[in-house]
């Protein structure tokens, strides 16, 4: 998939150049990446909501046999929410603020037609029991900004499963959220899954929530996947170089990391490319530690490496 | 160390709008007393609603709290009125955590950094250029950054850009309001070593601020204090060197917080160097 | 509740401070009913003096407020010199001609504005969008008072509609399908102009409202949910566009006496713009005062029901 954008001011930007991703029933594949890495751009292209200025260049999104990106505006509507759902950063924003939350729950059972007005309600309050537990019943009367975030998220989530789809792909769910929340949500999240056998694309730049929840990690750079493997692999040997600085780049509570706060954390060198002229070589070259002279020259495609996984770089194949 | 600025004892009740619509007033903060050093590095944890937030902006005189004192160098600022306040504010500077909202979306972003000299009358146009573009060199923003709109820039642009304007000033104090915590990792970094960088030994005494770094990021909060206060539901409760409370948590709130900070694993924050 | 109490208290104390300006400042004004009469060298000066007593002109200000406030306690509205008839019911009757025309403009035109509105933030851009906008900025170029008089010279040419007036003469005596066919007809032309002429201001605000509301979180969130795009219209983005439409609508329920003078001038309408007009340049003091308080009533409730509307469609004010 490639998918260009036109911002405002003029110009093309390459948010997204030929990404590949497969994704298999009950996964949890959790895409690891920065601001303009694509990860976002990737998320709505899945479900053609790219904004006005957004362009889907090559690609399609092949859903157990349909292309999604082929098919028309009405055949998608049923797909989004029901087959295929999605949910973003910000709950807040997400949610109509003058609608009561259980009713915004049941808008999306009503798009998808089947039950009457009694039994969307019952639905509703079902799963609310589910996910809220003895504080349900308020809950389902109450307004978004009686609610705090983690709440919020958790209605969003509500939504997003109330029709049983089989992929949710969370955008970065709890980027807004304190720690102790995001781990109840990543809980929820797993609980899910296992409940309902349902797949998840988790998007975050949080690389350690992804450690026991996500079976594979992708982690994507300037609009490219750059490495794609199993999440144990990813976070404790990874192979692409700015996997690695990226890890490093957060510190740990190790005994002895802890005490020597007064000397400087790794960083990465430098910025992230700027995504309006197409790479000559490879677009991590600049700041990358292991550089050799072929990576500015050409770009490298993605090599395999053993036990099924994928990196994106020169030290692996080519 | 000279001890610079203390809170004792502060209450600050806000009237509650949550579920329910009965009007319970919220205490964020229910007796709370820190102490921070010159030079410092402090960090205060909490989840939502633990009261961090309030009593940074208790610290930084922009809320006043119900009760108790704010001493900063011996004089109680909750006593003091606003044309005094004036004089301390520049002292006393809060970063937060979304700086969209907190640069006029007109300015350059080197006007943004030279308002706080022009507002103080500090230096002519010509000296403020260069103690601006000198500021930006320093942590470590391109210098053609200089002529951007400030609403052109990134999150971590921005969040340099307001931690600079913060050390424009050269302020005793620099309090950071999960300043950090929705940014990327890699910009994370950068901008914690800024402020290791500023508060080391080896900067001048005069320019090196206290820094109390509020966050629900303990991992973070680690890597940088040199002390840490865990807070809950507008109290203080557990205290110490960072080594202390990573290594030997006594509360159950610091457990969580310690808990919560890595995968559901748990092994991520133990991870050996790569 | 409390906000709401707040608001009607609010509403209450500014009707009493108008009435006590126009009071003032029409009784400030150079001159009264009986100075024209002076000039009338039939009138002796002992009649002018026994009426201006009758009329209590001479007394103090003060006095002859509390009197109207008294008389208005019992629900009239003082003595009008002119008509030599007590002033509520010549207020009533113009008012209820005035109201039948403003209420029929006012839901037409909302109904008109809201449609178009919706329809042109939702194709903005392309060649719908840009009809409606620049038909509005057409219009809103075009003064009322051409407007006006071109679809006058359309009806005197056509023969299609009535001229002018609001009945046609002798029509007391027509059954009464045909005496309501005939105020129909009458009142084409001047709903016609008060219509176009509150189309531009109206489809303007509600397209720039729905156009902000399309654009935000929740908009994309539920589309992502897949809610089909005409709900996502009518009940996100205009649901959430409510709050300045609301505020909107509360200004068209406050001129709805005060909006139609010029259209009722030039259709010579009976309604209560020219009435009031007529009473200014008389003096008739208390016509005056008591139209300008019926038309006070109609602004400040207007804003009034705003506020309940608004209290009623947002729950971020309701739980405040």
């Amino acid at each position: 998939m490639s998918v260009r954008y036109r911002p405002p001011g003029g110009g093309e930007v390459f948010a997204l150049q030929g990404a590949n991703l497969q994704m298999t029933r009950g996964q949890i594949v959790g895409v690891l990446g920065e601001s303009g890495s694509g990860k976002s751009t990737l998320a709505a292209s899945l479900l053609a909501l790219l904004p006005v200025n957004g362009v889907i260049e090559a690609g399609a999104v092949v859903l157990q046999g349909t292309n999604l990106l082929e098919l028309e505006r009405d055949q998608l509507e049923r797909v989004r929410g029901s087959k295929v759902s999605l949910i973003f950063q910000e709950p807040g924003v997400a949610l109509h603020p003058m609608m009561r939350v259980g009713e915004q729950i049941e808008e999306v059972l009503r798009a998808h037609g089947g039950e009457g007005k009694e039994g969307r309600r019952a639905s509703v309050r079902g799963l609310l029991d589910l996910i809220f537990g003895g504080e349900a019943e308020r809950i389902y009367f109450s307004y978004p900004h009686q609610l705090s975030g983690g709440q919020r998220q958790r209605i969003a989530i509500a939504q997003a499963i109330v029709c049983k789809p089989k992929l949710l792909i969370a955008d970065e769910p709890t980027a807004s959220l304190d720690s102790v929340t995001r781990r109840e949500i990543v809980e929820l999240l797993k609980k899910l899954q296992r409940e309902r056998g349902l797949t998840i694309l988790f998007i975050t730049h949080s690389a350690e929530l992804l450690e026991g929840f996500a079976d594979r990690i992708v982690v994507m750079y300037a609009g490219q996947i750059v490495q794609d493997g199993d999440a144990q692999r990813v976070l404790k040997a990874p192979g692409h170089p700015y996997t690695q600085a990226l890890l490093k780049c957060r510190p740990t509570l190790r005994g002895s990391e802890v005490v020597r706060n007064d000397e400087r954390i790794p960083m990465i060198a430098g910025e992230a490319p700027d995504l309006s002229a197409r790479q000559k070589g490879c677009a991590f070259e600049p700041r990358c530690a292991d550089r050799m002279k072929i990576c500015s020259e050409r770009a490298p495609e993605i090599y395999e490496i053993e036990n099924g996984g994928k990196v994106r770089c020169f030290k692996f194949g080519g | 160390m000279e001890v610079l600025l203390t809170a004792e004892n502060l209450v600050k009740q806000y009237p509650s709008r949550r579920l329910g619509g009965r009007d319970a007033a919220v205490r964020a903060l229910d007796g709370v007393s820190v102490e921070i050093q010159a030079g410092a590095r402090i960090g205060i944890v909490g989840v939502s609603g633990s009261g961090k937030s309030t009593l940074a902006l208790c610290l930084a005189c922009v809320e006043k709290p119900d009760s108790g004192a704010i001493r900063f160098l011996n004089r109680d600022l909750t006593q003091v009125d606003e044309s005094e306040l004036r004089e301390v504010r520049p002292q006393i500077q809060l970063v937060f955590q979304d700086s969209s909202s907190a640069f006029n979306p007109k300015f350059t972003a080197g006007e943004v950094l030279e308002e706080p000299w022009m507002l103080q009358r500090t230096w002519n146009a010509a000296e403020r250029r260069e103690r601006g573009a000198e500021l930006l060199v320093r942590i470590g923003l391109p210098g053609n950054i200089v002529d951007r709109m400030a609403s052109d820039l990134s999150g971590g642009q921005r969040q340099r850009l307001a931690i600079a304007r913060a050390l424009a000033l050269q302020p005793k104090v620099l309090i950071l309001d999960e300043a950090l915590s929705a940014l990327d990792y890699s910009v994370q970094a950068q901008i914690a070593n800024l402020l290791l960088d500023s508060s080391s030994k080896a900067a001048l005494a005069a320019e090196r601020p206290a820094i109390v770094l509020i966050s629900h990021d303990l991992v973070m909060t680690a890597r940088i204090s040199e002390e840490i206060v865990v807070m809950e539901s507008g109290r203080i409760v557990e205290r110490g060197s960072t080594e202390k409370i990573v290594r030997a948590p006594k509360h159950a709130t610091t457990r969580e917080l310690l808990a919560c900070s890595t995968g559901v694993s748990g092994k991520f924050n133990q991870r050996p160097a790569v | 509740m409390r906000y709401l109490l707040r608001r009607f208290l609010h509403a209450a104390l500014l009707l009493a401070g108008a009435s006590v300006l126009a009071f003032l400042f029409t009784s400030l004004a150079p001159g009264n009913y009986f100075d024209e009469m002076r000039l009338n060298p039939q009138i002796s000066s002992e009649t002018l003096a026994a009426l201006k007593a009758h009329y209590d002109i001479d007394k103090p200000l003060a006095v002859r407020y509390a009197a109207w406030l008294k008389s208005l306690a019992h629900g009239e509205m003082g003595y009008s010199f002119a008509y030599n008839a007590p002033v509520s019911p010549l207020l009533a009757v113009r008012a209820r001609n005035t109201l039948l025309l403003t209420i029929i403009s006012t839901l037409l035109a909302w109904c008109i504005a809201l449609p178009l509105g919706v329809w042109s933030a939702e194709y903005t851009g392309r060649w719908v969008d840009r009809v409606v906008t620049g038909a509005s900025a057409f219009l809103l170029v075009i003064p009322d008072i051409a407007l006006g008089l071109g679809l006058l010279i359309f009806a005197v040419k056509t023969r299609w509609l009535p001229t002018g007036g609001m009945v046609s003469v002798g029509s007391e005596g027509m059954p009464f399908s045909a005496q309501l066919w005939d105020l129909l007809l009458h009142m084409i032309l001047p709903v016609a102009i008060l219509v176009l002429g509150a189309q531009p201001v109206l489809v303007r605000h509600v397209r720039s409202a729905v156009a902000e509301a399309l654009e935000e979180g929740f908009v994309r969130a539920a589309a992502a949910h897949g809610i089909p795009r005409r709900r996502l219209l009518w009940h996100y983005a205009l649901r959430a566009a409510a709050n300045p439409l609301i505020s909107l609508f509360g200004f068209s329920i406050g001129a709805l006496l005060s909006g139609s003078l010029l259209v009722e001038v030039i259709t010579s309408w009976p309604g209560l713009g020219p009435f009031l007009l007529e009473a200014i340049l008389a003096r008739d003091l208390y016509v005056v005062i008591g139209g300008v308080l019926l038309s006070t009533v109609f602004l400040v409730g207007g804003n009034f029901i705003a506020d309940v509307l608004l209290f009623w469609a947002d729950p971020r004010i309701r739980t405040e």
